[in-house]
């Protein structure tokens, strides 16, 4: 997520900064209880049902060989 | 209670699906476009809005100005980190640096991030592009209604998470659409295909087109959500 940011800002303290910034912003999702990760793939998961049934059904095959 | 909910939603997404889909959401897709991309593709990240920014209009006519970043109010300030990298990120694209920017990476165009400056004429060159090529399956064509009401179910309680990650999740899905459906579950030694197959896809996504789709798709649930608001209001 750095080199991005680094590449555009071009001055390491200022990227610092800004990364510093960043990974406040997404702090959450880096959590370690995973809430708001598993909120945003229930998301992912609701909305692939909503868009593409078909796709869904592979999917959820594909995922029932992991078992 | 609510931990006990929420650890039954872990424990069945664990067991059930979307394991490949972690680190999108988690790194907001950083992995999976090349490097020169990556800069569009965060700006417009960043740049989006969650739902409850967008402010009801009431000549809700046109859909377009329900996008538009000015029609929030100015006071209601976006989180420090998204402006600031934003106004970095975009007066650094106007400024005299721009034409080395673009001599070294083609496809970033300067300027253009986002919605701030993008035409409406984008869905026809959407569906346009998709004609073209035969090998996707055009779902973004389907019609509005269809999807969005499956859509409504969804609780749009929200905290951090921007439904832009999630269509552009969903784009990269519908990008390889085809060879997903391709897969064949008969190899038993791989364990996730589908990660397999989005392992070997990293950095080699198609930033611009798989943008365009979830842009597609943001502007139609906004502008559904708007209308389920409009329509809640008028009911009231």
């Amino acid at each position: 997520m750095a080199a991005p940011i680094l590449y555009v800002i071009r001055d390491e303290a200022l990227a610092y900064a800004c990364f510093c910034a960043l990974m406040r912003y997404m702090s959450p999702l880096f959590d370690a209880n995973g809430i708001a990760v598993n909120r945003r793939l229930d998301l992912l998961r609701k909305t692939i049902q909503a868009i593409d049934m078909e796709l869904w059904k592979k999917i959820e095959q594909c995922d029932i060989g992991l078992l | 209670m609510r931990f006990y909910i929420e650890k039954k939603c872990f424990v069945l997404l664990i067991l059930g699906n979307l394991m490949f889909a972690y680190r999108w959401v988690l790194l907001d897709c950083k992995r999976e476009f090349p490097f020169k991309d990556i800069f569009r593709v965060f700006e417009t990240l960043w740049a989006s809005l969650s739902i409850d920014r967008f402010e009801l209009d009431n000549n809700s006519d046109s859909d377009i100005d329900d996008l538009c970043p000015s029609s929030i109010c100015p006071d209601r300030h976006l989180s420090i980190t998204s402006s600031i990298s934003n106004t970095i990120l975009s007066s650094h694209s106007c400024s005299s640096t721009r034409d080395d920017f673009q001599s070294e990476c083609s496809s970033m165009d300067g300027c253009d991030s986002g919605y701030r400056d993008e035409q409406i004429s984008s869905i026809v060159d959407l569906n346009l592009n998709y004609s073209k090529q035969e090998s996707l399956t055009i779902i973004s064509c389907m019609p509005l209604e269809k999807w969005l009401k499956n859509f409504s179910t969804i609780d749009t309680e929200t905290d951090y998470s921007n439904m832009f990650t999630i269509f552009l999740c969903m784009a990269l899905l519908e990008q390889n659409r085809t060879s997903i459906m391709q897969l064949s579950t008969s190899n038993v030694d791989k364990d996730d295909y589908i990660g397999f197959y989005f392992t070997r896809l990293v950095r080699q996504n198609d930033a611009k087109q798989a943008l365009q789709l979830a842009r597609h798709y943001h502007r139609q649930y906004v502008s559904f959500q708007m209308r389920m608001k409009q329509f809640l209001l008028t009911n009231n």
